[in-house]
């Protein structure tokens, strides 16, 4: 062990040059070797993952995990686990994950994975599922990596993530049956090597809850293994056909001297093997479309000339579309997907030569998911309804706060971010996606946006269901998924927020929710991506959809449900801090006092030096709350000001940020208030609601609490009244530390 | 062992599914299971994920053994 000191043991904090690398932590563990003494370098792994670990990327994930696994052979892996974990960040998360991984001790590593931020989006996250896939799977829990592979499936960037996920479903299936909506036997047949990634179309189909058994032809055999009646095709008795065939194969010259002819030629062979297929195995069809080569000999003119390659492909394009819809064959569009990958990544020419592979490693993710998508469009999964959450979906800021005025829509360049996912949920909805509202906020607020904001493009109308409310989003896309008679799987669910997202996931995993990026001009572009609603083909009846959804909405009766809260929050793992205020953390205090609306039983505003002469008065009771758990830190978000007057307690201001509702921590709050009211000796505590245009969610605040009405006033003003509890009620589903009530024990005295 | 070496022996564990792999530079196609023409391909695949670079045709038809993929894969960092 560790009794050799050496240069790198003795180095406790990151050295100053890491500063200048595009990855200091891949630079620390060069540093350190991965097979140098593993415990004295932990100080300045510490240090390096503490400093710059909130954010880490897939190589460096992996360089991580490798570090892990081989520091993990000295021993005490447990050990260091611990420490390690003791560091606030992802990139440390990470690390005790591995290590415990390393050690065996699977069940922990999947705990570390799963409190991991998840804000991350793509092959990041991929990665996190897929190793969290792997331990519950080493610990003999299929059930939960079920889930996480497929998950990670949905966000996989790249071919080495697909591999392992195809492994990892392969290790899994021999323990129990996939849990899938759907299975499809699928032949993929064409011209190049297909065996680079036809099988990847497993991962990607599970993805989509959709199981394949899949078998690939023999490389250029396509037409061979079609049409002769002895080919392995007749044993297998596909479902679905894939005729995956490359540009090279077509033989077009520089310049095709009868291009109408010989377009027209291509398409009578094409149909003719797809009524093969169609005739003799009963299979559905997915034919590719061909890359448009960016070399060519004639440069631009390729595209010009009549006969220039270019211009015979994009012919041969156009008229395989006809002729698909025609015979009822789906069309997947290589070359839609190769200009969207790059085509100098989509193929590789050294590769083409000495292996036959085409299309390159990079086109494998983008091509399996897309022919996934369509696999699942044969098997009529193709998802239904776009369910809508309002304050950073469709808007900067939040309306109940911000109000008309002062949210993000239009008129700058994030405000038109969102006017332009606007205009492409509009194209949704024009080609039968009805659009679904469902969000945390008062309705009259929402709607206000939709009926009078003026950049606004999307309008009331344009919402087949909205619901604007303050119950757990659960709840009310069962209700969409009722009002809409449609099955919660055919719901896609987008939220900015993480926590919404996860809260989904976790209580409806059959409904679709993709992740959003940050960045709300790429909120199109994400949900493009996900191929969720590719289908095979649109008619007028479609186009007609969306207004009959809205209409048989109005006959239906509302079913509302239930969900199991409790478990989620225990999965938060939420640490709440109540203190007493305090001068640092006095701007933040006013502030949101003096802005918060919807979650306010009295909404009175302040000053800070009315709330610095509270603090210095004994007769009065002061509380804040911060918010953590763990997705991170909420900050500053709630409010608690109390007032002793003889006997009593009573409560002048109780406010919450609305980022942090739903979570139960008014009960924290109070529960606090009353046991700062039994050590000052107070008898009751007096309660107060005074309505305004926008606080609607406290009118009953303190009648579910218990409070008993004891004023009625009549502008809708209300006093409460309840007796000081004569001890706590435990609470279990959080960590709270509450300092407030020893501050003031003086008070009753 | 070099960084370069480290890599490329976790890329090959992780390849052919084996942890306790050791390479030799006289390693060719018949002394790893599972390492056939198909996989040849997949593992450079691999090798160009995991180094960020890409083989050119001469590379590729050079990459038959471990000392040769060793060979080229010093020859490209050195060059980078």
């Amino acid at each position: 062990m560790a009794t050799d000191m050496t240069s790198t043991a003795t180095i406790t904090q990151a050295p100053a040059f890491l500063d200048s690398l595009d990855d200091p932590i891949r630079g620390a563990l060069a540093l350190l070797n991965g097979d140098g003494d593993a415990d004295a370098g932990v100080p300045l792994l510490q240090d390096v993952l503490a400093r710059y670990g909130s954010r880490i990327g897939p190589k460096t994930m992996q360089a991580l995990a490798r570090h892990a696994k081989s520091a993990a052979r000295a021993g005490d892996a447990a050990v260091r686990a611990e420490r390690i974990r003791a560091v606030p960040t992802a990139a440390a998360q990470w690390y005790a994950a591995a290590l415990l991984e390393s050690a065996g001790n699977f069940q922990a590593a999947a705990e570390a994975l799963d409190a991991m931020d998840d804000a991350s989006w793509g092959e990041e996250r991929a990665l996190r599922l897929e190793a969290l896939a792997r331990n519950h799977l080493c610990a003999g829990q299929v059930t939960q990596a079920w889930l996480s592979l497929r998950y990670a499936a949905q966000v996989a960037q790249t071919r080495q993530t697909l591999v392992s996920l195809d492994r990892l479903l392969t290790q899994a299936r021999q323990s129990a049956e996939p849990p899938v909506k759907a299975t499809r036997r699928i032949a993929v047949l064409g011209s190049g090597v297909l065996d680079f990634w036809a099988g990847l179309l497993r991962p990607a189909l599970f993805g989509y809850g959709i199981g394949g058994e899949i078998v690939t032809g023999d490389y250029d055999q396509y037409q061979q293994a079609v049409l002769d009646p002895a080919s392995q095709l007749g044993t297998f008795r596909p479902e679905i056909v894939v005729l995956a065939v490359d540009w090279r194969t077509l033989g077009l010259s520089d310049e095709t001297a009868d291009p109408a002819t010989t377009v027209r030629n291509l398409i009578d062979g094409m149909t003719a093997l797809w009524r093969t297929c169609q005739q003799r195995y009963r299979a559905a069809v997915i034919q590719t479309n061909f890359e448009i080569p960016e070399v060519d000999p004639l440069g631009r003119l390729s595209a010009a000339s009549p006969g220039g390659r270019a211009r015979v492909i994009q012919r041969l394009n156009l008229e395989l579309w006809d002729a698909a819809q025609q015979a009822g064959v789906a069309v997947l569009d290589v070359e839609q997907l190769a200009a969207a990958t790059g085509k100098r990544n989509w193929s590789d020419p050294g590769m083409w030569i000495a292996a036959k592979q085409y299309p390159a490693a990079d086109a494998v993710p983008p091509l399996t998911r897309n022919l996934a998508a369509l696999v699942r469009a044969l098997c009529g999964l193709t998802s239904k309804c776009a369910v809508l959450d309002l304050d950073g979906t469709l808007w900067g800021g939040i309306i109940g706060e911000d109000g008309l005025g002062g949210i993000r829509l239009g008129g700058d360049a994030e405000g038109e971010a969102y006017t332009a996912f606007h205009q492409y949920l509009l194209g949704l909805r024009g080609r039968g996606i009805p659009l679904a509202v469902c969000s945390k906020n008062n309705e009259e607020d929402a709607r206000s946006v939709f009926r009078r904001h003026p950049e606004t493009v999307l309008k009331e109308d344009d919402f087949a269901v909205f619901l604007a409310n303050w119950e757990p989003k659960p709840d009310n896309l069962r209700r969409i998924a009722a009002m809409l008679n449609v099955g919660l799987d055919s719901l896609v669910f987008l939220d900015d927020n993480p926590v919404e997202r996860n809260l989904v996931r976790r209580e409806l995993p059959d409904v679709e929710v993709p992740e959003l990026p940050d960045d709300p001009a790429r909120y199109a572009e994400a949900l493009h991506a996900t191929y969720l609603f590719e289908s095979l083909s649109l008619t007028d009846e479609d186009r007609r959809r969306a207004d009959t959804y809205r209409e048989n909405v109005e006959r239906t009766e509302l079913a509302a449900g239930s969900t199991n809260l409790d478990d989620y929050l225990v999965s938060l793992r939420m640490k709440v801090d109540l203190r007493p205020f305090d001068e640092a953390n006095l701007p933040r205090i006013v502030q949101l006092i003096n802005k918060t609306n919807q979650f306010s039983v009295t909404t009175r505003r302040t000053s800070a030096s009315e709330v610095t002469a509270w603090m210095q008065d004994p007769a009065w009771y002061t509380q804040f709350m911060r918010l953590q758990d763990k997705f991170g830190d909420s900050g500053l978000t709630g409010v608690m000001i109390a007032v002793r007057e003889g006997e009593t307690l009573r409560i002048v201001n109780w406010l919450m940020s609305c980022r942090v509702l739903g979570r139960r921590i008014e009960n924290l709050m109070l529960a606090s208030l009353m046991r700062h009211a039994r050590h000052a000796g107070a008898a009751a505590v007096i309660g107060e609601y005074l309505p305004t245009a926008k606080n609607g969610q406290t009118a009953d605040l303190f009648d579910r609490f218990g409070f008993e009405r004891i004023e009625e006033r009549e502008d809708g003003g209300r006093l409460y009244r309840a007796a000081v509890p004569a001890d706590d009620e435990r609470v279990t589903w959080c960590e709270v530390t509450d300092t407030t009530a020893s501050d003031m024990s003086a008070v009753g005295e | 062992m070099s960084p370069t070496d480290q890599r490329l022996r976790a890329v090959f564990r992780e390849f052919f599914d084996d942890d306790s792999l050791e390479l030799k530079d006289a390693m060719t196609f018949s002394d790893i299971r599972g390492w056939d023409s198909l996989a040849h391909v997949n593992l450079i695949n691999a090798l160009e994920a995991e180094f960020g670079l890409k083989f050119g045709v001469r590379e590729v038809m050079k990459m038959k053994s471990v000392g040769t993929i060793r060979q080229v894969l010093t020859a490209k960092a050195s060059a980078a």
